[in-house]
C-alpha cells in the first residue's frame, strides 16, 4: 500500500522545476531594500567577521537575507493571511479580524509602568505649577468592540483606565471612553490602522478641549479626503487583502495661519506633510515622522500657549487645536533626548497635555523617564533658590508666575466636575 | 540552519542535491556529503563546527583503536575512555550548568552555549564505539565515511539516531534510484507539512492559552503541546528521512502512528523509534534485559527510564517523566497484562492518550509544581471556570487546525489518500502532485510571515 502512494512521477520533476526555479530567481533578481508590504527595511547582507562565524551570527545574517529577498515575498506574505483567514482564523499576530476592520488587542501593562507615568505626571504637575491635562486613548479594540470577533479576548482597558482617572493629582484626567464610545458606529478608527482617524481625533478634541474650558465645534472643520488607499500598521502586520482606509484632514474653516519649527530647526506654513501620502506610511501626513519637539506658532487670538507630551495619536488631534492657542511645543518623549529645560527654555506654558495611546502609556517608559529628569532637578527641596535663580530664572520663578497669571487656576474644580469618571 | 529556512529549501538542499547527481557516480560522494554536511552544521557557529569535528575525530580514532587490538582488557580501556570523553562532553553542555550553576553562576551559560543535536550525534557516535566493540560490525573504513554516519546534514541537528551496524553497508553503496528519490522527496515534504502547518501553528496556540486556568481551555492548552510535540519531532525526522532518500540513504521510521497505541509500552514502540532502540540495545541488553530475576527487571526498567528522562533533559521534570513512563511500563505488566487486555480496544486507546498528555505536562512544565497544577485541572482541580473567552476564541480559531491534526495522527490521512487514488485512478500522480505543490506553498507563505520582523512604522 505504502508503495503505491509514493510512485508518483510527477511529483520529482515538479518540484525540482520548482526548487531550481525559485534559487535561479532569487540569484538573479536584485535585492530589495524596503518592504513597503510589510512597511520595513530588508535585510541585504550578511556580517563576515570571525566573531560572527563563530557565534552562528553570520548564518543567521545569511538566512535573514534570503528570507528578506525570496522571490515573491510579498505574495507569499497576503497568501498567508488569506489561507489562514479562509482556515477560519480570527486572530493573527495579535490583530484581530474583526467585521470590515483589522483590530490590534491592547497591550497589558508592563510592569510597574502605569504608576511612574502617573507618579511622575502628578509631580511635574505640582512642581511646574501648569495646569495638566492627561488624555490616555482607548483603541479600536476598547471601543467598537461589536467589530471584534466572536469571544475574541481582548484585553479589558477599563480598569487600568479607571485606575489612571482615579490616581491623577494634581494632574487632570480626561476620558474619551464616553465621547467616543457615542461615535463607535462612525468613521473614528482605520480598518488597517492602529491609529484613529481624523473624526475620531476630533471626537477626543472637543473632549480634551471642554475640560480645559474651550468650545470646539468640528462644524468649524472642513474635512479634506487626502487618500483612499491607505494600508496601515495592521494590514502590514497581517498582510490583508482587500482592506484599505481614507485619510481625511480636518481644515478649519476660519484658516489659522501659523508657522512650524521642526526638529531640526527647520520652518513651514503647515503641520501637514503631503508627501507622505505618495509612501507607505500615510499617517506621517499628520505631523510627519517622529519628531521629538516641534513648535507651533499661531495667529489665534489668546494668550493661552500649550506644552503637548504626546505619541503619534496626537498628531491627528493638533489640527483641531491651532485655533486654540498662540503657541504649541509638542514634545515626544520616545525620540526626546534632551534635558526638558533646554526645550522649555523661558516659555510660559499655560496649559500642559500629555496626549497618549492606551499602548505606549502603559508600556514607554520614555514619558516618565523625560518628566523623572525635570522633575528631580526641580525638586522642592533640592532647590537653591539663589543659585537657581542667577543660572535658571524663568524655571525658577514659573510656577508661582504660572498660578498667578493661569487663566485656568480657577476653572480647576469646574473641571473636575465635568469629568467625574476621571 | 535548519530545513525550515528559506535559504536551506531554495539554495543548500537544491544546490547540494543537484551537484550530487553528478558526484554519486564518483569515488567522492561521501567526501562531497560529509563537506556539504560540514558547511550546514558551519551555518550555526564555527565554535560548534570545532566541536563536532573534534568528536568525530575522537570517536573515529577511539573505534579504530578498538578494532585494531586484539587484547580485551585493551579494548575495554578504551572503550571506557572513549564513552568517558563523550559522556563528559554531554555532561559539560548539558548538564554541568543546570545542576552546579548555582554553585558558580557562570556555568549557567553553558546550556545555551550547546552545539546543536550534541545529543543525538554523540549517541549515534557511541552506537558505533559499542558495536565496534562487540565486533557486531567492523570499524568504519575512513574518517570520511564515520563523518558521513554521523554528521550528515540530514540528520546532524535532531536524528534519528544512527545505528552503527545497520547503517555501515550504506556506507559503502547508497546508490540514486528512482524509488529512493520519489519517496524522499515525499517524505520531505510530508515533514514540512507536519513542522509548519500543523507543529508551529500548535506553538502559536500553545502560547496563546499559557496561563489559561478554565478547564476548556487548560485542556487545549495541553493538547497544544501534546500535538506540537509530535508533529514537530516527527516532521522534523520524515524530512531527515526523506533528505537521506535524496541521497540514496535509507533510514528506518522514527515515529509509527504514536497516538494510535494501546498501550504505553505499545506508545514506546513507536514514538522516537530510534533513541528507543539505541536505550533497548546499549543499556537495557547489556543489563540483562528481561532475563534477571524480577527485582533486577525492575532496576533495569526504571534505570533504562531514568536515562530516557535525562536524556531529554537536566532537570527535575524529565526525571520525573521518565520514571513516570517507566512506572507505567511496570504498571501494565502486572497481572501478565490481563488488566490492560481486558479493557474495550477504545478505552485502551483513551487511556494512552490521558497518559500521555499528562506525560507531556511534566514534559512541557519548568517545575514539578506547575505541571501538577496543570494536571490537576484537567481533572477539574483549581480551574476558574469551565470556559473563558479566550478558551472558547483559541478553540474556535483552531477547529481545523485540529481536524487537520486529527486525521494525520490517527493515521486516516493515508486511508484518505487511498481513497483518492481508487477514485482518480491514473491521474492520481498529477492531482497528489497538484496539492503537495500547494501545501508547499502554503508552508513557504507560513515561513515567510512568521519571518516578518519588527516594524519601524508601529512605534509611530
Amino acid at each position: 500500500m505504502k508503495k503505491k502512494l509514493k510512485g508518483n512521477p510527477w511529483l520529482v520533476p515538479t518540484m525540482s522545476w520548482i526548487l531550481a526555479g525559485m534559487m535561479l530567481l532569487s540569484l538573479l533578481l536584485p535585492d530589495q531594500s524596503f518592504s513597503q508590504t510589510e512597511n520595513r527595511p530588508l535585510a541585504r547582507s550578511a556580517d563576515f567577521t570571525w566573531k560572527s562565524m563563530e557565534t552562528g551570527k553570520t548564518g543567521k545574517d545569511l538566512n535573514a537575507w534570503f528570507s528578506d529577498q525570496i522571490p515573491g515575498r510579498n505574495l507569499f506574505f497576503h497568501a498567508d493571511y488569506l489561507i489562514r483567514k479562509m482556515s477560519g482564523q480570527k486572530e493573527i499576530k495579535g490583530v484581530y479580524l474583526g467585521r470590515d476592520a483589522l483590530l490590534s488587542d491592547p497591550e497589558k501593562p508592563a510592569g510597574d509602568t502605569v504608576t511612574e507615568n502617573v507618579n511622575a505626571i502628578n509631580t511635574f504637575a505640582s512642581q511646574s505649577g501648569m495646569t495638566c491635562y492627561v488624555l490616555v486613548v482607548p483603541g479600536a479594540a476598547s471601543i467598537q468592540s461589536d467589530r471584534l470577533p466572536f469571544e475574541a479576548p481582548a484585553e479589558d482597558v477599563n480598569p487600568v483606565l479607571d485606575t489612571i482617572g482615579s490616581t491623577l493629582s494634581p494632574a487632570v484626567g480626561v476620558d474619551v471612553r464616553q465621547s467616543l464610545g457615542e461615535h463607535a458606529s462612525e468613521y473614528i478608527f482605520y480598518k488597517t490602522d492602529h491609529h484613529w482617524t481624523s473624526l475620531g481625533a476630533g471626537y477626543a478634541a472637543k473632549t480634551l478641549l471642554a475640560a480645559m474650558g474651550i468650545d470646539l465645534s468640528l462644524d468649524d472643520f472642513d474635512r479634506m479626503p487626502v487618500s483612499h488607499s491607505f494600508e496601515g500598521t495592521l494590514a502590514s502586520k497581517t498582510g490583508s487583502l482587500f482592506l484599505d482606509d481614507e485619510i481625511e484632514l480636518a481644515v478649519a474653516k476660519n484658516n489659522p495661519n501659523y508657522i512650524v519649527t521642526w526638529a531640526d530647526g527647520s520652518k513651514t506654513s503647515s503641520i501637514y506633510h503631503k508627501d507622505a501620502l505618495k509612501t507607505k506610511d500615510q499617517y506621517q501626513v499628520f505631523l510627519s515622522s517622529n519628531q521629538s519637539v516641534v513648535r507651533i506658532e499661531t495667529d489665534a487670538d489668546t494668550d493661552r500657549t500649550l506644552l503637548l507630551f504626546k505619541d503619534s495619536y496626537a498628531n491627528s488631534v493638533i489640527q483641531y487645536l491651532l485655533s486654540c492657542f498662540s503657541s504649541i511645543t509638542v514634545v515626544d518623549p520616545r525620540y526626546y533626548y534632551e534635558n526638558l529645560d533646554m526645550t522649555l527654555g523661558s516659555d510660559l506654558f499655560t496649559d500642559c497635555v500629555f496626549l497618549y495611546s492606551y499602548d505606549t502609556f502603559v508600556t514607554g517608559s520614555s514619558l516618565h523617564d523625560v518628566l523623572d529628569g525635570w522633575n528631580t532637578e526641580h525638586a522642592p527641596e533640592q532647590a537653591q533658590p539663589e543659585a537657581e535663580a542667577e543660572t535658571q530664572p524663568a524655571e525658577e520663578t514659573q510656577p508661582e508666575t504660572e498660578a498667578q497669571t493661569d487663566p485656568q487656576t480657577e476653572d480647576q474644580p469646574a473641571q473636575d466636575q465635568e469629568n467625574p469618571e476621571a | 540552519m535548519a530545513f525550515t529556512d528559506l535559504s536551506f529549501l531554495f539554495v543548500f538542499l537544491p544546490v547540494v542535491w543537484f551537484c550530487y547527481r553528478l558526484a554519486a557516480r564518483t569515488k567522492f560522494a561521501n567526501l562531497y556529503i560529509l563537506i556539504a554536511s560540514l558547511i550546514f552544521y558551519a551555518w550555526g557557529g564555527l565554535t560548534s563546527l570545532a566541536v563536532l569535528v573534534l568528536i568525530l575525530l575522537w570517536n573515529y580514532m577511539s573505534a579504530k583503536l578498538i578494532s585494531s587490538q586484539e587484547d580485551e582488557s585493551k579494548r575495554r580501556q578504551i572503550l571506557y575512555l572513549a564513552v568517558g570523553v563523550d559522556l563528559f562532553v554531554l555532561f559539560f553542555y548539558r548538564y554541568l550548568g543546570v545542576w552546579f550553576g548555582f554553585a558558580l553562576p557562570s556555568l549557567s551559560r553553558l546550556p545555551g552555549l550547546m552545539p546543536a543535536g550534541l545529543s543525538f550525534y554523540l549517541f549515534s557516535c557511541l552506537s558505533c564505539i559499542f558495536d565496534v566493540y562487540r565486533e557486531k560490525a567492523q570499524a568504519p573504513d575512513s574518517l570520511i565515511d564515520f563523518g558521513v554516519y554521523a554528521a550528515f546534514f540530514g540528520r546532524v541537528n535532531m536524528g534519528p539516531i544512527a545505528n552503527y551496524s545497520t547503517f555501515r553497508p550504506q556506507l559503502a553503496e547508497h546508490k540514486l534510484s528512482r524509488q529512493k528519490t520519489q519517496a524522499g522527496m515525499l517524505l520531505f515534504l510530508q515533514g514540512l507539512f507536519r513542522k509548519v502547518i500543523l507543529a508551529d501553528n500548535f506553538a502559536l496556540l500553545y502560547s496563546a492559552l499559557a496561563g489559561n486556568t478554565s478547564w476548556i481551555g487548560n485542556l487545549l492548552f495541553g493538547f497544544a503541546y501534546f500535538f506540537q510535540l509530535y508533529f514537530d519531532f516527527s516532521g522534523y525526522s520524515r524530512m531527515a528521512r526523506g533528505t537521506a532518500s535524496l541521497f540514496g540513504f535509507t533510514i528506518d521510521p522514527n515515529f509509527d502512528l504514536p497516538y494510535t497505541a494501546d498501550s504505553v509500552q505499545d506508545f514506546w514502540r513507536r514514538w522516537h523509534i530510534s533513541l528507543t532502540s539505541w536505550f533497548r540495545e546499549y543499556i537495557y541488553i547489556p543489563l540483562g534485559g528481561n532475563r534477571v530475576s524480577h527485582s533486577r527487571w525492575l532496576m533495569n526498567i526504571l534505570c533504562v527510564w531514568v536515562l530516557t528522562g535525562l536524556w531529554h533533559g537536566a532537570t527535575l521534570p524529565f526525571l520525573f517523566w521518565g520514571l513516570y513512563q517507566g512506572c507505567l511500563i511496570l504498571l501494565e505488566h502486572a497481572g501478565n497484562r490481563q488488566w490492560l487486555k481486558r479493557m474495550p480496544g477504545w478505552l485502551r486507546h483513551v487511556y494512552l492518550i490521558i497518559t500521555q498528555l499528562i506525560g507531556w505536562t511534566f514534559f512541557s512544565n519548568s517545575s514539578l509544581i506547575s505541571g501538577l497544577s496543570q494536571i490537576g485541572r484537567y481533572f477539574l482541580i483549581g480551574i476558574t471556570s469551565f470556559a473563558d473567552s479566550a478558551a472558547l476564541f483559541a478553540l474556535l480559531n483552531s477547529l481545523v487546525l485540529l481536524i487537520v491534526a486529527i486525521i494525520v495522527a490517527s493515521g486516516f490521512s493515508k486511508t484518505l489518500a487511498l481513497l483518492l487514488k481508487a477514485k482518480t485512478s491514473s491521474s492520481y500522480g498529477k492531482f497528489a502532485t497538484a496539492g503537495w505543490v500547494v501545501i508547499f506553498a502554503i508552508c513557504v507563505s507560513f515561513i515567510v510571515s512568521a519571518s516578518a520582523q519588527t516594524f519601524l512604522y508601529a512605534v509611530f
